[in-house]
């Protein structure tokens, strides 16, 4: 199965590297092979280094993508964490 | 389609080839350049417009400005008319040429931007072709690790968690060298040259699971780490299956499809207590003597047929045969 899903970044400091970490620590919760595009970057949504690499700050419009069983769920976690601010008090 | 705008070029080419803008500066960002190759508009100026190459880069030397001189001014503005009309991307006039009659109002009336360099004709062009043949070359970026060991860059690839950067961490730690980490940014030179290289910020930094993020410039020095390096050949770590067909002689070559070009690609099976990095540091070696034209395998095996065919021709003579 494969899932996509378009989101905005909405925390202050974006995709820093505290938030990057809570990501991936949340991909790998899943079994899914989860990728994650920023224009023509796409990086791997379990490598932290990868997912600091897109830079992507707040307002930037990020795409998920989730392949493998549980992909519905993984989009559906990833996706709250963003909207929460990744749990960041702001 | 690959291109730059004219405005990136004028801003990466400004001080390497000293350029300054004649006229047309607001143009700069709205003109595109797709192709890497430039025209001298000879052939154009002297009326003859059919293929006239009007998505390159035109440039103007000495030759082109004696000969609209030599047209006079009614018919040399006539044709630069004609030609600023075919919709061109900028016009570069080399050694500082004084520009001659209208050329710039009738360029800026077609929102065509000209540029002035002090560089000479030929070498202006050699370097400018030389620029938009690496900025437009094909580009795409994989996941993977890629250290240069003994010279050869060796892209290392394989799922998240099998283990890329430890093995590159032991790499660096045998005197080998980092390229990139995790996002690799790979572009075909030529038809069978791919160069990769890091992306931006992160470039030099891993990050290693239970410690976190190093800076591996800072830990092991700038002999740790190169910018960028040709990639030959492809690490493919995956987990050790059993009863899974693995490479076991290295006669046939296997292949990774990059952008169009074949890289030699191994792939290595992962299991608890192998040492990785020798066996890649080994791969490396080997695969530098396969591009000498030397397989080992097929070598060995050249010789174990000639060894038999002897053996045939004069039975029990060959003492060097092994016992049963």
């Amino acid at each position: 199965m494969q899932y996509k899903k378009k989101v905005k970044i909405v925390n202050n400091a974006g995709f820093h590297l505290r938030a990057v970490a809570v990501f991936v620590r949340e991909a790998e919760k899943f079994k899914a092979d989860i990728k994650v595009k920023n224009d023509a970057i796409e990086a791997d949504g379990k490598s932290i280094m990868g997912l600091t690499t897109l830079g992507a700050g707040k307002g930037v419009e990020i795409e998920i993508k989730a392949e493998g069983p549980d992909a519905k769920e993984a989009i559906a976690g990833l996706m709250k964490l963003i909207n929460d601010k990744f749990g960041e008090a702001e | 389609m690959n291109f730059i705008t004219v405005k990136e070029f004028f801003a990466d080419s400004k001080s390497r080839l000293h350029l300054r803008i004649l006229t047309g500066g607001e143009f700069l960002q709205k003109k595109k350049i797709i192709v890497s190759d430039i025209n001298r508009p000879g052939l154009a100026l002297a009326g003859f417009f059919d293929y006239f190459p009007y998505e390159r880069i035109q440039v103007f030397g000495k030759t082109e400005f004696t000969y609209l001189k030599k047209l006079g001014r009614e018919k040399a503005n006539r044709v630069l008319e004609r030609l600023f009309a075919a919709n061109i991307c900028c016009v570069i006039v080399s050694r500082n040429l004084p520009v001659p009659y209208n050329f710039l109002s009738i360029a800026r009336r077609h929102h065509v931007p000209v540029m002035m360099s002090s560089i000479f004709t030929t070498k202006l062009i050699s370097s400018i072709v030389t620029f938009l043949d690496k900025k437009l070359a094909p580009k795409i970026t994989m996941h993977g690790t890629f250290v240069d060991v003994y010279g050869i860059g060796v892209m290392i690839i394989g799922k998240s968690g099998i283990g890329k950067s430890e093995i590159s961490l032991e790499l660096i730690k045998r005197g080998h060298r980092l390229v990139a980490d995790d996002l690799i940014e790979v572009t075909r030179l030529s038809d069978d040259v791919l160069e990769g290289r890091g992306l931006s910020i992160i470039q030099h930094h891993m990050e290693i699971r239970g410690v976190g993020i190093i800076d591996i410039r800072n830990l092991f020095g700038v002999g740790a780490v190169r910018d960028e390096q040709k990639i030959e050949l492809v690490m493919h770590l995956e987990e050790w299956e059993k009863g899974k067909d693995y490479e076991r002689l290295g006669i046939e070559d296997v292949h990774e499809d990059i952008l169009g070009v074949k890289v030699p690609k191994i792939i290595l099976p992962v299991k608890p207590g192998r040492n990785l990095s020798v066996i890649i540091e080994v791969a490396a070696m080997t695969q530098r003597l396969k591009a000498r034209g030397y397989n080992p395998a097929r070598e060995l095996n050249k010789s174990i047929i000639k060894w038999m065919k002897k053996d045939k021709k004069n039975p029990g003579e060959n003492t060097d045969v092994p016992d049963k």
